[in-house]
């Protein structure tokens, strides 16, 4: 008896396949976080001890925002991409979650701009900088516009199925999963590229951002005091 | 065997030993005081302060509360800190797998409330909730007579009376009809679904307080009921934070939690959920009847007749019994396609606003390239399982509570309100609409998403002369001619399993 419906490969191993690419088309969104994830290493193993010291051209620290979103956030949004994903037929799939991303790092993309030109210059490249970028990461992170947040990333939208509106409703459906994530976490973003991108910072951050996205009662008060550990942490090992 | 080592038998022994059997509302003798002690009860515990755990008002808030819109709201109330209202208020479970076992453990807490207060005021320990089984006939379907009533015969304000209600309700008239109580959601195979499929207890989540797709059961009979007693002003049970200060909340909400256990006896492929992330990965707050916060998780409620639940229902037989027999012979015997995502096929390109007339939009679909329209449905029972297909409304938003809507298929142009009775899809309850359109700390906004397996309806339609297959007409009619407010409708999609 066939699984998958009509159309599909034929043998045992093939339906295997197709049916876990069919059920995770969002595979390869998280595959491009693990790339990510990689160079984000590679970055902080060349420049190790001297994180938040390095300063590079904007364009550089763009891109190095950039390869931390993608690392640390499209985990976070795989509901978003999946839903994307199974509310557009099937043939627009693979298109449809392209858009979506290219909405929601747009969004990203402008809340990024202003922090690489800030990098470019010497003035936030000193433990005092990381100390209060964690410090506001810290604050925020109990505040109520963070919670609305949190709250927001979870929403969904009315797709068209097919034309230039299918297309455009997936990319305003990126940038306002994009703002609902930048409104709750643009400052531990901040704080984490303040650090110099410091790979056990990034680590730790995108582990509280997994605890608030996926667990139940997120402990608000004792991902407050985390922020602020690994804030010391980046200035006493920096 | 031993009665105490097999599991049917352990379990029987607990049924025979049960607290409490939870009985039909409608089924109770004349003499019979159960209803008497509940009024005593909810007497006693509206004179209690609303900080008290134990107090009517706070087992209402539990559901939710806004302070802004307490009916009850007075200048001399001492709420709970900010912490507790966080931790215990406003935890109702919608739009969710937790739907079900959140009111389980929600109509437990309050059952030994009360049955506590019934034996301190002298009246039977084995007190138990009964039930509103609305589903039999027209007459189950009024309000039960002991709640109608403004005053007792001794002249004392009746404790189990709420003015906001239907005004048909209190009067003893029609308020609910056959749609509002039918019970297909029992016809549903899945607990859960994911995406686009239809699911008798709601798609799996995290903590939901108003999530967006509503299980069949939550959505008819649940939400039904809560609008056609509430109505369309705007009433108590209309309204998730002040539904639960109606008495006939408790009531109706046992009747979901019986029909839970009547869908997982009917059919032997009916099961709950056996993921440790609906088991045991969540737990929720109560306060038990000293006070003292206890903390459940869905595995200690599945079986009703175990500790701490400890209670039966005299009745889970199922309704369905005939029609059951007589689809399994319609389909050949051939068994529901076992779950897996479905697929989109189509969907509407624009939204549409619903008001107090019907309203109508098309649905281009491809489901001719996928099923062949009947062929390839014909080509599925062949290969020994049936594709199931499903209407999806979606992303359904107000800035104000409206009444329910009907959805059809296909009702011809210029066809009047009552042509089309074959055409019907399912109801629109709506009930949570303005929570689930709200955007704030605890809802993302997205509004209410409804799912109808409309398989028979969509075969019937393919098979008769002048059907296209590319084109779907979808039409919503308001439930009754009352002006009601302004919904949207983000989306109307076509599902394939």
């Amino acid at each position: 008896m066939r699984a998958w419906s009509i159309g599909s490969p034929t043998g045992t191993q093939d339906e295997v396949i197709a049916g876990l690419l069919w059920r995770h088309p969002e595979w390869w969104a998280l595959a491009l976080s693990a790339a990510a994830w990689v160079l984000m290493a590679l970055h902080g193993a060349r420049h190790q001890g001297h994180e938040h010291a390095h300063s590079l051209s904007v364009s550089n620290e763009f891109l190095k925002w950039m390869l931390m979103i993608a690392a640390m956030m499209l985990p976070l949004i795989v509901d978003s991409v999946r839903t994307t994903a199974f509310r557009s037929l099937r043939s627009r799939r693979h298109r449809a979650m392209v858009l979506f991303l290219v909405g929601y790092l747009t969004l990203w993309g402008a809340a990024g701009l202003p922090v690489a030109w800030a990098r470019s210059s010497s003035w936030n490249h000193s433990p005092i900088a990381v100390g209060i970028a964690f410090l506001l990461a810290s604050v925020w992170s109990i505040s109520p516009i963070h919670r609305r947040g949190l709250i927001a990333c979870h929403q969904t939208r009315p797709l068209a199925p097919l034309g230039w509106r299918a297309d455009f409703h997936c990319v305003q459906f990126g940038l306002i999963i994009g703002n609902a994530c930048a409104l709750s976490c643009w400052p531990l973003m901040l704080a984490c590229t303040v650090s110099g991108h410091n790979v056990v910072a990034m680590v730790a951050g995108a582990t509280i951002g997994a605890l608030e996205r996926f667990s139940f009662r997120p402990p608000h008060r004792a991902i407050a005091a985390a922020q602020i550990v690994i804030g010391a942490f980046c200035i006493i090992t920096g | 065997m031993n009665v105490l080592t097999t599991k049917a038998g352990s379990r029987r022994t607990r049924e025979a030993r049960a607290a409490r059997t939870r009985r039909n509302v409608w089924k109770l003798e004349p003499d019979d005081k159960t209803l008497f002690w509940y009024g005593r009860a909810v007497a006693a515990m509206k004179r209690k302060p609303i900080a008290d755990p134990t107090s009517w008002r706070y087992q209402a808030a539990i559901h939710e509360y806004v302070r802004a819109r307490d009916p009850l709201a007075d200048t001399t109330d001492v709420l709970p800190s900010r912490a507790d209202q966080r931790t215990f208020w406003t935890q109702c479970q919608h739009g969710s797998w937790y739907f079900l076992p959140w009111h389980r453990m929600y109509l437990h807490h309050f059952e030994t409330i009360v049955a506590t207060e019934v034996a301190k005021l002298s009246g039977p320990a084995d007190w138990a909730l009964p039930y509103w089984n609305y589903s039999v006939d027209e007459n189950s379907r009024l309000l039960p007579v002991a709640f109608r009533s403004r005053g007792l015969a001794d002249g004392s304000a009746n404790p189990l009376y709420v003015a906001e209600r239907d005004d048909r309700c209190n009067a003893g008239h029609q308020f609910a009809d056959g749609r509002d109580v039918e019970l297909g959601c029992l016809k549903e195979p899945a607990f859960d679904a994911s995406g686009g499929s239809a699911s008798f207890g709601g798609p799996g989540t995290d903590f939901e307080h108003s999530g967006d797709v509503v299980g069949a059961l939550e959505a008819t009979p649940h939400g039904s009921i809560h609008m056609a007693v509430g109505g369309v002003s705007g009433g108590w049970m209309s309204q998730f934070y002040t539904a639960a200060l109606d008495p006939m909340f408790w009531l109706h909400h046992a009747n979901i939690d019986r029909l839970w256990e009547v869908w997982l006896k009917r059919d032997p492929g009916h099961v709950d959920p056996k993921t440790k992330k609906w088991l045991t990965s969540v737990a929720f707050k109560f306060h038990d009847v000293a006070g003292k916060v206890v903390t459940m998780k869905p595995v200690q409620v599945v079986d009703t007749t175990a500790a701490p639940l400890s209670y039966v229902y005299d009745d889970i037989s199922d309704p369905l019994a005939e029609t059951r027999r007589r689809a399994m012979i319609a389909s050949g015997g051939a068994p529901m396609a076992k779950q897996r995502p479905a697929e989109m096929v189509g969907a509407t390109t624009n939204g549409l606003e619903l008001g107090a007339g019907p309203a109508h939009t098309e649905l281009l679909h491809r489901a001719a390239v996928r099923m062949g329209a009947p062929g390839g449905a014909q080509k599925a029972r062949r290969a020994g399982r049936r594709q199931r297909i499903f209407l999806n409304v979606e992303n359904i938003t107000s800035a104000e509570g409206a009444g329910p809507y009907d959805v059809y298929l296909n009702v011809p142009a210029r066809a009047d309100r009552h042509v089309g009775e074959d055409l019907f899809v399912g109801r629109l309850p709506l009930f949570g609409l303005t929570e689930a359109s709200r955007v704030g700390t605890t809802h993302a906004g997205s509004g209410l998403h409804y799912v109808f397996d409309v398989t028979d309806l969509y075969e019937r339609l393919a098979a008769q002369p002048g059907w296209d297959p590319n084109r779907l007409r979808i039409s919503f009619v308001p439930k009754e001619q009352r002006l009601t407010a302004k919904v949207r409708v983000g989306r109307v999609s076509l599902y394939l399993e």
